[in-house]
């Protein structure tokens, strides 16, 4: 099982959408995957317990983790190719 | 059963039932099915009990015990900052709510169509600002429409904001194609762009910088709920327990304080998973909403409106946030008129200072100068927000009386989230009977600090100290010379 950590400003609003929509595409790729989320202000101290980042916002620090900044589930423009990069991180 | 006792009866049932029903209506309206519909709507219903969970904690435990502090050192702090989430609770609550969502997408449209604003504002999440917005207006007026009216205005203002600000969001922080129509984010920026011809008048303020590095590296652990919850616990609980200490039960003394940090703590990272959860309730509406006004609009060169959450963590903005965690308590307690005590939104600083950071392209002192005078009107539009805040509150069920001991400190509920709505505390002031003149006043500054600034956000960001003299010298000849 992979882990996937969203970060947004509030870990409310639009970590939502992306761990949301990213769980449900990952599952139709048959990925297990567990995603949790957070604040992007947590991201330095959370992010060495998972395998892949996905942040909304600037974040200061992965841990060395792999870091994709999208905004493309919020847009609806371009998320195929962000999923398909995310995917490939977790093979 | 008359129609009028009917809808009562609807209205009676609690926002717990009736958040189901109307997410699920909209979520028909946005042609998502019936069993994506109504399972949204469960999940939101869901998430607004989970909501009321939390606020027990609120009001039995932190409201208390963190305002007994305030007694103890003899100040007037009643009112306690509850934190955007529980705006956002209260607002999607109100029975305004269900109206207004359609509303604004459909002004929103209609703005677009007759070319008024290039903003299509996708962040459906966030229309609980207008809906905060009407809320209060309904309430301070006791008319539906007013405050329909008021949210629809406060609604043009803030797509008008977001198309002005765009080529910031563009160069500053490298989005193109997006615009902020972030109501509490976004309606600070005149007057920060303002502060900013402002200081290019004070010498040397110009080339002073500080390196945002070295403050989060200081301070990172404070932009964190937790940390944040945990420390604030102690500072308070150690003040509000003095009279324990005094009578000598040490023991006692500890444990308040003790309790009072992990309780903080805990309300701080738990009550943003439980709204969360009503957002996730909100995810088909959200999405339904995009496609309609996306595929409304092909090819025009329109601005998406996004959460300002995708800006926050510009580091210089995270630095200077958490600068003002330590600033705001202090101005909490000093400020003159101010009786809010800020708590709940104290990790989500980032937020509403962004936009002095912004006006300042990042400059650490100058964007700190701004924060502080935002953070002070913040104070004192949020004190003055409080008892029609307290009211909708009520009305959502979440009421913050009858708290047992202590609860004579604390009276109200407010935020600093919902002290940040300058537009609508303005439109509001506008509507309500008696204040009038604060609207009309407040405005005219308003579009008047807009007009004298409004090439402010189109100009070339000055280049990062120690470089900007030259900019700042052309600026001001600009200004000076005759036309």
């Amino acid at each position: 099982m992979k882990k996937i950590l969203v970060a947004c400003g509030t870990a409310v609003a639009t970590s939502t959408v992306v761990a949301k929509k990213l769980e449900e595409a990952l599952k139709a790729r048959g990925f297990a995957v567990s995603i949790d989320q957070c604040k992007a202000s947590e991201v330095p101290s959370k992010a060495a317990a998972y395998d892949v980042i996905v942040s909304t916002t600037e974040v200061d620090g992965t841990a060395g983790k792999p870091l994709i900044r999208t905004l493309s589930f919020l847009t609806g423009i371009g998320i195929d190719a962000d999923i398909e990069k995310i995917a490939g991180f977790l093979k | 059963m008359t129609l009028e006792s009917s809808v009562r009866y609807i209205l009676g049932l609690g926002p717990a039932v009736m958040m189901p029903l109307f997410i699920t209506l909209l979520g028909l309206l946005f042609r998502q099915g019936f069993q994506k519909s109504f399972r949204a709507g469960l999940t939101a219903g869901a998430g607004f009990i989970a909501v009321g969970l939390v606020v027990g904690l609120l009001v039995n435990v932190v409201g208390p015990k963190a305002m007994a502090f305030a007694t103890v050192l003899g100040l007037k702090l009643d009112i306690l900052d509850v934190g955007w989430p529980m705006g956002a609770a209260v607002s999607f609550a109100s029975p305004i709510a269900a109206a207004l969502i359609p509303i604004v997408l459909g002004l929103n449209v209609v703005l677009v169509v007759v070319k008024f604003t290039r903003t299509i504002d996708v962040d459906i999440w966030n229309y609980w600002h207008f809906i905060y917005t009407g809320a209060l207006i309904h309430a301070a007026t006791q008319s539906m429409p007013l405050g329909i009216l008021g949210a629809c205005l406060t609604a043009m203002i803030i797509f008008k904001l977001a198309d002005w600000t765009a080529p910031v969001v563009e160069k500053h922080f490298g989005l193109p194609g997006i615009s902020l129509p972030h109501t509490e984010t976004l309606n600070w920026a005149p007057l920060m762009f303002g502060l900013e011809r402002i200081w290019a008048h004070v010498p040397g303020l110009a080339k002073l910088e500080a390196d945002p590095k070295a403050v989060r590296a200081k301070l990172g652990i404070l932009g964190e709920p937790l940390f944040m919850g945990a420390i604030l616990g102690i500072l308070l609980g150690a003040l509000g327990a003095i009279p324990l200490w005094r009578e000598g039960k040490y023991g006692a003394w500890a444990k308040d304080i003790l309790t009072l940090s992990v309780t903080m703590a805990a309300v701080l990272i738990v009550l943003p998973k439980m709204v969360a959860i009503l957002m996730e309730g909100l995810i088909p509406i959200s999405e339904g909403a995009r496609e309609y006004l996306q595929k409304r609009f092909p090819g025009r060169d329109l601005l998406i409106g996004l959460d300002a959450a995708v800006v926050i963590g510009h580091p210089a903005n995270m630095a200077i946030a958490l600068l003002c965690v330590p600033i705001m308590l202090l101005l909490a307690v000093v400020l003159p008129g101010n009786r809010m005590l800020p708590f709940g939104d104290l990790a989500a600083l980032p937020f509403y200072i962004l936009w002095g950071v912004a006006a300042a392209r990042g400059n650490m002192v100058r964007g700190l100068l701004n924060a502080i005078v935002v953070l002070v009107l913040i104070l004192w539009i949020g004190t003055s927000l409080g008892p029609l805040t307290t009211e909708l509150a009520k009305a959502a069920g979440f009421s913050p009386q009858g708290m047992g001991a202590g609860a004579e400190a604390y009276t109200q509920w407010s935020g600093v989230a919902l002290g940040s709505h300058v537009v609508p505390w303005m439109v509001l002031k506008l509507f309500q009977p008696g204040a009038r003149w604060q609207g009309v006043l407040a405005l005219t500054g308003f579009f008047g600090v807009w007009y004298w600034v409004r090439r402010s956000p189109s100009e070339e960001p000055v280049k990062e100290a120690p470089a900007p003299a030259e900019a700042d010298a052309k600026d001001e000849a600009a200004k000076d010379a005759p036309p």
